[in-house]
């Protein structure tokens, strides 16, 4: 009986939260955005021909946005909208998998380390701490450069780069709650500890680092682009958000569209990423709803 | 425990992530990266090679070498750099201030709209200025840090000045000519307060005018994360029960909110922007490449055209220290706002 009646109560919660979601409209206008450029990424090959991103015309070069090339051509006479069409699967896909693998592997080593504590906990916040040391984007490139320049070895370097945010925000989590009185009760009636971290700290704990995920999925992507904009993402001429604008970047005050619309591009699916993670905090976080 | 003992005892904490990071670069620069590309060139004789190995102790067998490093880690005898034609130690001297220049203009810019931003969207909860902040502040977050650069650098050094208005400069740090027939003394390398210092107005001006830009871009995405973390810890506080017991004691509302709620409600904020300090010292890669701002991002930028290993991994070691450094002082501060955490 009483399964059941926690089972009601958690069906409630659930269609309450999708209703306050659907309320927001900066949340359903997000994730209108996210559902366009997930479909492009898996539809993108299929309405334009990939081989285009190979194929170089130089009397179509540097064209200006027309009727013809809406978004103008780039330095190889190739089309910018279809080339930010091809693009969107890499983008999308890098994102969604380095933000995925790193809340896994960040959630896990975290909260061991905050529940457990002692020496456990000091060990692994000083290694995280070692690696946190270094700038982000300076490691992520050491160790692109190192490894060779592959969409496998940027996945990597992002990964190695994002669990310890991760790690360190749900430790932190986890602390807090520790030490909050219902923690402190739980103990007292004798729980066991692993009890206690998944059924009472881990629930409260996971908010956060949802909504951080979702808004990190949309940081990734930056931080793929940008790799890929100072030359370290995929080969040349696989279609790429970010080294179509570093490609712009050398005709901007010739030929702004090049850079400007793949900039858009990137821009506007961050942005449907953080807009959803934002709603995401507003519903997940009982104590904002009031 | 006293904080000051905290402090002391967080100092020596900070030995094993110091060797921990000198172990990871020396790893690093040794085995990942050719340490022999500094002095090494396609017309070096192949007969030379060893000589040079030897003469660098790369013939050593590691442990040596890694003490070897240690004692050139201390002693700042970081070697040659490609990149900047000179020692490392003295393209680091060089190009840090400005970066530190940057920083300082940066953050100031974030925290003054930011904070602000903050507040009223925490105020006006859920009302129009509210969901206009949030929109500004998740642009300003998803925003590509490159593209809002090269945007920038079209729309006020070419835009601007193809339609007859103004133009801001759209690279460097200062205007070599101006420079000429302006000198300024450096003093602490700090260009706008070394001109300020020695009253040479004409050259403070125009550094800031170099400076703006840079500085916007990179303030662009940090005051979108400063006003949200403001709202969401002043809703915080605002909702805690002495606050309303604040109010309920008649106090105005104007003590309540600065005197009572941001006090607390800053604490993350503080935590957040000390972290955005530490990075932005880092150098900010992108935008002082886009912006040819001679800082630390564009030294290590070019060390990677380069491939200039003495200098990217003095540039990896030095940036590993300022941000352990101060990773520790926003923890105690920290501690010394929040007298509930233990330590």
């Amino acid at each position: 009986m009483k399964k059941v009646n926690e089972w009601e109560l958690k069906k409630k919660e659930i269609s309450y939260a999708l209703w306050l979601f659907s309320k927001n409209k900066l949340v359903v206008f997000g994730s209108l955005i996210v559902v366009f450029y997930t479909i492009l990424a898996i539809i993108g090959p299929l309405i334009v021909d990939p081989r285009i991103s190979e194929q170089v015309n130089l009397s179509n070069a540097l064209k200006p946005p027309s009727s013809q090339h809406i978004f103008g051509t780039d330095d190889l006479g190739r089309d910018i909208l279809q080339l930010i069409v091809l693009g969107a699967r890499f983008d999308m896909s890098i994102s969604l998998v380095v933000v995925l693998t790193a809340t896994l592997i960040g959630v896990a080593i975290g909260s061991i380390s905050g529940y457990i504590g002692g020496k456990i906990d000091e060990i692994i916040m000083r290694f995280t701490d070692i690696l946190l040391a270094f700038p982000g984007l300076i490691f992520a490139m050491g160790l692109t450069m190192a490894l060779g320049r592959s969409t496998v070895n940027l996945f990597l370097a992002l990964t190695l780069v994002w669990w310890t945010g991760y790690a360190r925000i749900m430790r932190g989590q986890v602390l807090s709650e520790k030490e909050k009185l219902y923690v402190q009760a739980a103990k007292s009636l004798g729980i066991p500890d692993f009890l206690i971290l998944f059924k009472h700290v881990f629930p409260n704990a996971i908010y956060p680092i949802l909504v951080l995920a979702t808004m990190d999925i949309g940081g990734v992507m930056l931080s793929a682009a940008g790799l890929s904009f100072i030359g370290l993402g995929p080969s040349p001429f696989e279609p790429e958000w970010g080294q179509l604008i570093n490609r712009g970047a050398s005709y901007l005050f010739m030929a702004p569209w090049i850079m400007f619309f793949p900039g858009l591009a990137v821009l506007t699916a961050s942005l449907g990423f953080n807009l959803i993670g934002d709603g995401l905090r507003d519903v997940l976080d009982p104590r904002l709803r009031r | 425990m006293k904080l000051y003992e905290y402090a002391v005892r967080r100092l020596f904490m900070l030995v094993p992530v110091v060797l921990g990071v000198t172990i990871l670069t020396f790893y690093l620069s040794r085995v990942v990266l050719d340490p022999l590309a500094a002095y090494v060139t396609e017309r070096t004789p192949a007969y030379l090679i060893p000589a040079i190995r030897r003469q660098l102790g790369l013939d050593k067998p590691f442990y040596i070498q890694y003490i070897y490093y240690l004692r050139d880690l201390i002693t700042l005898n970081w070697g040659w750099s490609k990149a900047g034609h000179m020692s490392v130690a003295d393209a680091i001297a060089t190009f840090f201030p400005a970066t530190v220049e940057l920083t300082i203009v940066s953050i100031v810019i974030t925290l003054l709209i930011g904070i602000p931003l903050g507040i009223i969207s925490a105020l006006r909860n859920n009302k129009i200025e509210d969901h206009a902040s949030r929109l500004f502040s998740l642009v300003g977050i998803s925003m590509p840090v490159f593209w809002l650069g090269l945007s920038l650098q079209y729309l006020f050094t070419y835009w601007t000045r193809v339609q007859g208005w103004f133009a801001l400069p759209s690279t460097g740090r200062y205007d070599p000519i101006l420079f000429a027939s302006h000198p300024v003394q450096r003093i602490t390398g700090l260009l706008i307060l070394d001109s300020l210092i020695q009253g040479n107005f004409v050259m403070a001006s125009d550094a800031f005018l170099h400076i703006i830009l840079p500085a916007i871009t990179l303030a662009f995405l940090n005051i979108g994360v400063v006003t949200r973390l403001t709202r969401s810890s002043m809703l915080e506080v605002l909702r805690q029960d002495y606050i309303t017991f604040a109010k309920s004691y008649g106090l105005p509302q104007r003590i309540v909110i600065y005197k009572y709620a941001l006090k607390n409600a800053m604490i993350p904020v503080v935590t957040s922007t000390g972290l955005m300090i530490g990075g932005l010292l880092g150098g900010a890669i992108m935008t002082e490449s886009i912006f040819a701002f001679p800082g630390m991002g564009w030294l290590s930028y070019r060390a990677i055209i380069f491939n200039d290993s003495n200098t990217i991994m003095a540039y990896v070691v030095l940036s590993a220290f300022i941000f352990v450094l101060v990773n520790l002082i926003v923890d105690l501060i920290y501690a010394w706002l929040d007298p509930r955490i233990k330590y």
